[in-house]
């Protein structure tokens, strides 16, 4: 049997046909792409100078990045052999059915919104110096990640609140320092922020659907392009001096 | 002024060896604000992982010491800053 047999593209109700599978796994792979390698620096830094700060941050992008690999995984369906017997008189067929299971569909969107909304509280926590109830938090975050599996949007309006809150910190941020490093990572998630109010709309409406996805990317690429004038900065000088 | 941890005081240490060129061991005590003890440990340290070393040169019958800083020095310096503009960047 060929592979590709086994490995289908499941069809989402909110996604229309033709953005549906692979410009939709390109984009949230490049999203996890993103998060990850943030991660990894964060957690380098952390390793270097010891701020705390930094842990939490890896910790806030790679559940993140692993929020977007599980729905990643949300594009594979398992199919597998279902045999049954037919009693037709004094016959006996037995016939041999490929049926598919959405499993991964599920437990992929679940485990999506879990580490998302976790992933931007950790975030939070990471540059706002909040000493909340974690406990409560928690329990608010599972509890939103049940019901949005009945209500999809519920899901995008917690997003839109933690992801606003980050945003208006770092407007705070840039505000105070005037940078232009600043204001790229505030426009950033700024960004992700608008995608996920055009994302409530996008219930039976395809093409608000692909326009907050193409926002959402839009955010990304500009995070990465931030985080590489970052630290591209002082390999570009280390370069300069190694040629003198 | 918030308390240093022990990153920031090895960087304080090279970055006033660096723009000195070569410095002599009372001056960097005071332009890396340690005591003389403390100031003695984090330069041990420092010469034993290579990127700070020390110069003896005889002026006047007197035998002086001096530290310059290595190329190992110069690229902990570098990295710190980078890592400290991806904390200020990130607003940690």
């Amino acid at each position: 049997m060929d592979f590709r047999d086994f490995y289908k593209m499941p069809t989402l109700e909110f996604v229309p046909q033709w953005f549906n599978g692979y410009s939709f796994v390109i984009f949230e792979f490049f999203s996890a792409i993103v998060l990850m390698l943030i991660a990894a620096y964060s957690y380098k830094c952390y390793k270097f100078t010891d701020n705390i700060k930094n842990k939490r941050l890896a910790t806030a992008f790679f559940l993140m990045g692993l929020g977007f690999i599980s729905k990643i995984s949300t594009n594979i369906i398992i199919h597998y052999t279902f045999v049954e017997t037919i009693n037709f008189g004094f016959f006996n067929f037995i016939v041999s059915t490929v049926k598919s299971s959405d499993i991964l569909f599920t437990i992929g969107y679940f485990f999506y919104r879990l580490l998302i909304l976790f992933g931007l509280y950790v975030f939070y926590l990471a540059i706002s110096d909040s000493k909340e109830n974690i406990l409560f938090m928690t329990y608010f975050i599972i509890i939103t990640t049940i019901f949005s599996s009945f209500a999809h949007y519920v899901f995008h309006m917690t997003v839109l609140i933690l992801a606003g809150t980050i945003t208006g910190l770092y407007y705070k941020n840039y505000l105070k320092k005037k940078t232009k490093r600043i204001m790229l990572i505030f426009t950033s998630f700024l960004l992700i922020t608008i995608a996920q109010a055009f994302f409530i709309f996008s219930i039976g409406k395809h093409n608000i659907y692909v326009v907050s996805e193409i926002i959402q990317l839009t955010g990304f690429i500009l995070l990465l392009y931030t985080f590489i004038k970052t630290i591209g900065k002082n390999a570009k000088k280390k370069q300069n001096r190694n040629n003198k | 002024m918030p308390k240093r941890n022990r990153i920031e005081i090895i960087n304080d240490i090279l970055s006033s060896i660096s723009s000195k060129g070569k410095i002599k061991p009372t001056h960097l005590m005071y332009k890396s604000n340690l005591s003389h003890t403390l100031m003695k440990s984090y330069l041990e340290e420092l010469i034993e992982k290579n990127m700070v070393e020390e110069k003896k040169v005889e002026h006047k019958k007197h035998e002086h010491s001096y530290f310059i800083i290595t190329e190992k020095g110069i690229k902990f310096m570098e990295k710190f800053k980078q890592m400290k503009e991806f904390e200020e960047t990130f607003g940690l």
